[in-house]
This record gives structure tokens, sequence and C-alpha cells, in this order.
């Protein structure tokens, strides 16, 4: 079998299942092929989690990763760079009928506009230094706020009838 | 600035500030950093032109595709070649496995079969690499969760036949052997065999888990005694061979680290 023939074959039965490949131990060879296809999903389940921690605090963690499978499943990463992943992943949650949250798209966009700030280096400014009004939500960012990291972020979603101010903080 | 020798450590950004602090009393001599964090021009490469002050630098990724059948991606290749040219590492390195088909991504380490076709596959790639960036390139051996009944030689078999064919230097990740041979039953002592004292030039050090009987390269926990025990007879049989100390999930405090340096500092002291 050339090499690409095997690669084709190969991807197929840890992304799809089929059965083409035989891998030793025999006895053992679904156990072991599915821990790649585990991984194939982990590690793209993984930098969303990164990229989206509010969404997945507001979700909840199940329901988070429900989703991710589907997006993954239906979007998988054609980058080489798997930090690009994940920017139309507010898009495919505007359009579940499940997710109820008018404002869920505006967060998620946010969110990655931080992660894009921070790992692409685009424009941080027009981010830390301006109040903009998403939904019924006001992000009020501290200018002082150094951001060191999107997984030092945390942030404080509260609905307008709790708490007005959603802080951000490193 | 030290050139890369003894104890290296790679770079999380959790431990910058450790890294660069006075008071910090176990430091590395040297810094493995990860290509595929730094592929964007954000902070992340900020913090490595502050580390750069203080650390000779080498590159570790996983996007080569070194076994892929796509041709080398030229915007990959683009910006691995302008942070080397900006950092000059003493090295750079990937792995032996391929990670993509037809521009699907797996962001995994596929393995392969060790067969002849492969190798010259291998041997073409590698000499590709070697041509495109005319600096330094080592290899890695990676963990596998199966072996493939058509194999017609043995890992350490391949990659011998790999680095006598391309001159191309290992980047031997113990931890991997292990779990190889715990997975698979490979042979732990053809890998002192087969690997000559001119063939490796960089060490990793990590840790695995276990799940039911397979033991999983997490490289998310302490290096285990018997990772110890073939570090100190590989530095034994090629000499004192830079090491890193390789924590890439579950990522410890700082001291943790530094605990694990200088275990790693006594073999080479011969302490142990």
């Amino acid at each position: 079998m050339s090499v690409k023939d095997f690669q084709r074959k190969y991807f197929d039965c840890i992304r799809y299942g089929s059965k083409e490949f035989r891998v030793l131990p025999l006895e053992e060879a679904e156990s072991r092929l599915s821990i790649y296809s585990h991984q194939f999903l982990f590690n793209h389940y993984e930098i969303l989690q990164k990229i989206f921690p509010v969404t997945q605090k507001f979700l909840g963690s199940e329901n988070f990763r429900f989703f991710c499978k589907e997006y993954i499943e239906a979007f998988p990463n054609q980058s080489i760079d798997l930090h690009l992943y994940g920017q139309g992943f507010g898009g495919f949650l505007d359009a579940r009928d499940e997710v109820e949250y008018d404002f869920l798209r505006d967060l998620m966009d946010l969110e990655w506009n931080f992660h894009a700030a921070y790992y692409l280096g685009s424009d941080f400014k027009k981010i830390i230094t301006s109040e903009f009004p998403l939904y019924d939500l006001y992000f009020h960012i501290k200018e002082e706020s150094p951001l060191e990291s999107p997984e030092a972020q945390s942030v404080m979603i509260c609905l307008k009838e709790l708490k007005p101010v959603i802080e951000l903080s490193s | 600035m030290n050139s890369i020798s003894g104890v290296g450590l790679s770079y999380r950004s959790q431990h910058h500030k450790s890294l660069l602090s006075s008071s910090t009393q176990v430091k590395p001599n040297w810094l493995e950093l990860l290509t595929d964090n730094y592929l964007g021009y954000g902070l992340p490469n900020q913090n490595l032109r502050e580390l750069a002050l203080y650390y000779p630098f080498v590159f570790h990724g996983v996007g080569l595709n070194v076994m892929g059948s796509d041709p080398f991606d030229k915007k990959y290749i683009k910006r691995l070649k302008e942070l080397f040219s900006e950092f000059k590492p003493a090295w750079f390195s990937d792995h032996l496995c391929w990670t993509s088909i037809e521009g699907a991504q797996s962001h995994d380490l596929l393995p392969f079969p060790f067969q002849e076709n492969f190798l010259e596959h291998a041997v073409q790639r590698i000499h590709k690499i070697q041509d495109l960036f005319q600096m330094p390139f080592i290899i890695e051996n990676v963990s596998a969760y199966h072996e493939f009944p058509d194999s017609q030689m043995s890992e350490v078999q391949f990659l011998a036949e790999l680095c006598k064919k391309t001159s191309c230097k290992l980047l031997l990740d113990v931890n991997n052997i292990f779990v190889n041979v715990s997975n698979q039953g490979y042979d732990l002592e053809q890998y002192f065999e087969y690997i000559d004292t001119d063939m490796v030039a960089q060490i990793h050090l990590g840790g695995h888990a276990k799940e039911g009987k397979i033991l999983i390269d997490t490289h998310g926990s302490k290096v285990c005694d018997e990772v110890w025990e073939i570090f100190e007879r590989f530095i034994k049989k090629v000499g004192p061979v830079p090491a890193c100390i390789e924590w890439d999930n579950d990522i410890p405090d700082y001291d943790t680290l530094s605990g694990e340096m200088l275990i790693a500092a006594s073999y080479y002291r011969g302490d142990k």
C-alpha cells in the first residue's frame, strides 16, 4: 500500500470508525485505535475550552462538551495552527434552537477577540479601552488590567437584574 | 550565552515569572519552545523576546507532518523560518509521525508501519526539510498505542536506518521508548544496541499515565523510576547529551519542575 493510501484509510478509521485496519494486538484493536479517535476529539475540545471559558461557565460543562463535539464533527479544523480553530463556534451556537441566550453570540465574539488579541496580536487597544454594550449586559473593562493570558481571565457574568458590571481582571 | 547543554526545560507561560526571577534557585540551562504556540504575533511572542535575553533556545514542533504525504505547508514553513531567524535556536525538532492527510488535520501524532517504502519516504521528507531550512533539524521518536502486522522492522531499526541515511540526529524521548516497550512488547535492549553515540542530539524526559493495561503518553506527570533508569543507561552510552524536562499537561508549579531538573542534573553528575 502506498503511504498516501495508508494514511487515507487510517484517518478514516480513527475519524469515522471504519473497520478496514488490522492492528496489533488483534484482540485489543478496537480499544487501541479508539485512543486516537478520542485524542482527535479531545485536542479540538481542549482549544475550544481555552478560548471560550466564559461560554463554558455559562452553558455548563456538559452542554459545552456536547456542543463542542457537534461543532468538531461538523467543522473539523483545516489549519495546521490549532489556535485558529473556533472562530465560527459562536455562529454555530447562535444557529442552534436549543441555545436560548440571545447575547451568547456577542459573548463568544468577545472571547474570540480576546484570544485573537492575545495570540495573534490583533488590535488590543480597541478592546481594552472601550466600554461597549452587549445586549443588556455591559462589559466594563478596567484599563489597568494586564490580561496576561486568557487562562488568567476570570469573568463574573451577572445578569442586569443582579449586578450591573462584568469585570474582566487578570 | 550558554550553549545547549545539561538540563533544559520545555517552557510554559505559567512559569514565565519564575524563569526570570532572580530569587528562583533552580533554573534550566536552556529552554525548549513549542513552535506551534508562537505562530501568531501576539503576547506569547513578546514573552519569548524577554526570555531570549537570558536563555538559549531550541524549538520543538508538531505541525511539520514529517511523515505526511501532502506537500509541506508553505505558510507554516515561512512562519517557522521567521521565528528561527528572530530567535536563532541551536536546532529545531519535530516528530517522526504524520498529522494530516489531504488537508484534514488530526492534531495528533499518528503512527505508521515500519516498512521499507515508509523508510524511503521518511528519508526524502527529511532531506527536503534539511534543504528548506539549512539548519540543524532533529527528529523525535513517538509513542504508539498499537503495532501494524505488516511492519518489516522494529521501531529502533527504522530510526537507526533513518539516521544513517539522512545524518539527521534524534531527539530521544526515553518516556516514549518505555511506553512503546510496555504497550507493544518491544525489546528495550534493542534500543541500546541500535542507538549509537553520535545519533542523539537531545533527550526528552516526561511522564505517562496508565489506563487499564495501556500506558498513555500524557507527559503530564513526574518521570517514573524506570524511565530515569533508561535515561541513566543512555547517557552512560551516548554521553551527557542535553536533556529537557517535558511536561505538557496538568502543568505543575515551578517547584515540581525544579525537582525534576535537579534529579536529571544528579544523573549527569553520577550522584544517583
